[in-house]
């Protein structure tokens, strides 16, 4: 998915959600941001009072292709970056988290058992098992657990609408990611050359660069198996990041080809969307399969702005022709009322958050520490999740099971006139400032660890 | 003053006396210290630990800087 969905997308879900449009927007730049936080947007540890070391959420094209020829990020970082803010892992049954639809989330593997290429060959073998399992799917454990975390342990943290918002950059990629795996595996994400676009009638190939106005995709080599081509859906270009599309194509690990359906399964995800914001923001349990109901005029509106058709080729290298055109869709019907009194998100923009960092004295305040906070406490639950599932993080390393964060204690409010009941003997008196004896009309409490003190 | 906390059904679980300050008007959490500091009358201020906040341990003594 791209800045429409992530954006604006995520936006108008908040807003749905009952999210103050400052908070909305805060939700939606965090979930944009997640394409955005690249190496060259951290600032390192020590610098402009940065008192940790943040991580990438993304990588660039470049970065990736540097990896070719083993100059850019390791296997271990590939897997930091895709496998959790990308590529959620859903393709295994869990033992440590409430696992209800299993038999209906998990596919089976019918794919080929070895293959042999120019250099080397390959077995369905553990590890080719192991990344099987990291294939993204959506409604997965560790993808309710993650939202249910933020209502057990994040609520009121000052980075709360950060980690809201890289989430639900989360959650929606579970859609238009699904099938894919956030690791380098042939047998997961390589596929068939013949991509049918079924949106049309009868079914027509989807063109692939060099033909004139084709789309630009990875491509398929048996050099190696675990070949940085093979990452995610980079074999199938940008087609499950297009909201419109209907496509038929034939992945390797399945015996029979695989119908995508992204407007349906976009349209989906928005409703789980609004529903695991309008849970977070109500403390309630958060479950996929109970939805919360939305207005269907303005269902319907969504569903006309998914469908919007536009050429193949215009993300080619620029990624911003195809990406322009579907934000232009979003913002006009926010403009024309089409989707409720949401109002109009701010002009997103890449680098407000990390330039914001010069320009102040408090650095914990910032957009930018919150966000990058929120990236390592959702890495480290991840592999968390994995871990005590039994999944390594990496293939060949020791399971991570990261120590559970220690959450800080929340300063909130309190009517003076609602305390519960006071230890024999005491009186509370809540003062307006330090050089005042005018009594104050609400008391400053602090909320932990499930007590108030 | 004292620190009262109490659990989710309103039941007190713990108490803390503290000499310092008096009369609060602010609280406020240093999450690299990770301490919370209890803001008096005429800014005086009672400092605690956020293991101490936790703990059993009744603590008369003010033995933190914030």
């Amino acid at each position: 998915m791209y800045k429409d969905f992530h954006y604006y997308g995520t936006y108008v879900a908040a807003r749905y959600a009952g999210y103050a449009p400052n908070e909305a927007q805060i939700i939606a730049h965090a979930a944009q941001y997640v394409d955005d936080s690249i190496h060259s947007r951290l600032i390192n540890k020590g610098e402009h009072g940065i008192d940790f070391q943040p991580i990438p959420t993304c990588h660039t094209t470049g970065e990736l292709c540097w990896t070719t020829i083993g100059s850019g990020p390791s296997i271990s970082e590939l897997h930091q970056v895709w496998v959790p803010f990308h590529f959620l892992p859903g393709n295994y049954r869990s033992q440590a988290l409430p696992d209800p639809n299993s038999s209906m989330r998990i596919r089976n593997y019918t794919g080929p058992q070895h293959d042999s290429g120019i250099f080397t060959s390959w077995n369905y073998d553990d590890r080719a098992k192991w990344e099987f399992k990291l294939q993204c799917l959506p409604d997965s454990p560790i993808s309710t657990a993650m939202i249910n975390e933020i209502i057990d342990k994040y609520k009121g943290q000052p980075h709360e609408l950060h980690l809201i918002g890289l989430r639900m950059h989360v959650l929606a990629d579970t859609a238009a990611h699904a099938y894919y795996a956030g690791t380098p595996a042939w047998h997961v994400n390589d596929a068939g050359a013949k991509v049918y676009d079924l949106t049309v009638n009868p079914k027509q190939e989807v063109p692939w660069l060099p033909t004139p106005g084709g789309e630009q995709s990875t491509p398929a080599t048996t050099i190696y198996y675990d070949s940085i081509f093979y990452l995610g859906h980079g074999r199938m270009g940008s087609l499950p990041d297009y909201p419109w599309i209907k496509y038929e194509y034939h992945p390797k690990w399945s015996s029979t080809p695989i119908v995508k359906d992204n407007p349906v399964e976009y349209l989906k995800v928005f409703r789980v969307m609004v529903t695991a914001l309008k849970c977070i923001k109500e403390q309630k349990k958060f479950d996929s399969a109970n939805l919360e109901p939305v207005e269907q005029k303005y269902i319907s509106a969504i569903d006309n702005i998914l469908r919007q058709r536009h050429a193949f080729g215009l993300d080619n290298f620029s990624m911003t022709g195809a990406t322009d055109f579907r934000c232009g869709i979003w913002e006009k019907a926010i403009e024309d009322g089409l989707l409720g009194p949401v109002g109009m998100p701010e002009e997103y923009k890449e680098d407000a958050w990390y330039n914001s960092v010069k320009q102040t004295q408090s650095i914990t305040q910032t957009d930018y520490y919150k966000f990058n906070k929120a990236a390592i406490i959702h890495l480290e639950s991840v592999q968390r999740y994995l871990g005590k599932d039994g999944i390594p993080f990496d293939w060949g390393k020791p399971i991570i099971i990261p120590p559970e964060p220690e959450t800080p204690p929340v300063v909130a409010s309190e009517d003076s006139n609602m305390h519960p009941m006071l230890p024999e003997g005491l009186k509370m008196t809540c003062m307006k400032g330090p050089d005042t004896l005018d009594y104050s009309a609400t008391c400053p409490v602090i909320k932990w660890q499930g007590n108030t003190y | 003053m004292t620190i009262v906390a109490y659990n989710s059904a309103g039941n007190i679980v713990h108490q803390w006396y503290k000499e310092g300050a008096r009369y609060i008007w602010q609280i406020t959490v240093d999450e690299i210290a990770k301490t919370v500091t209890f803001w008096g009358q005429s800014n005086n201020k009672i400092c605690m630990s956020w293991n101490e906040l936790l703990t059993n341990e009744i603590n008369t003594v003010l033995n933190m800087r914030c």
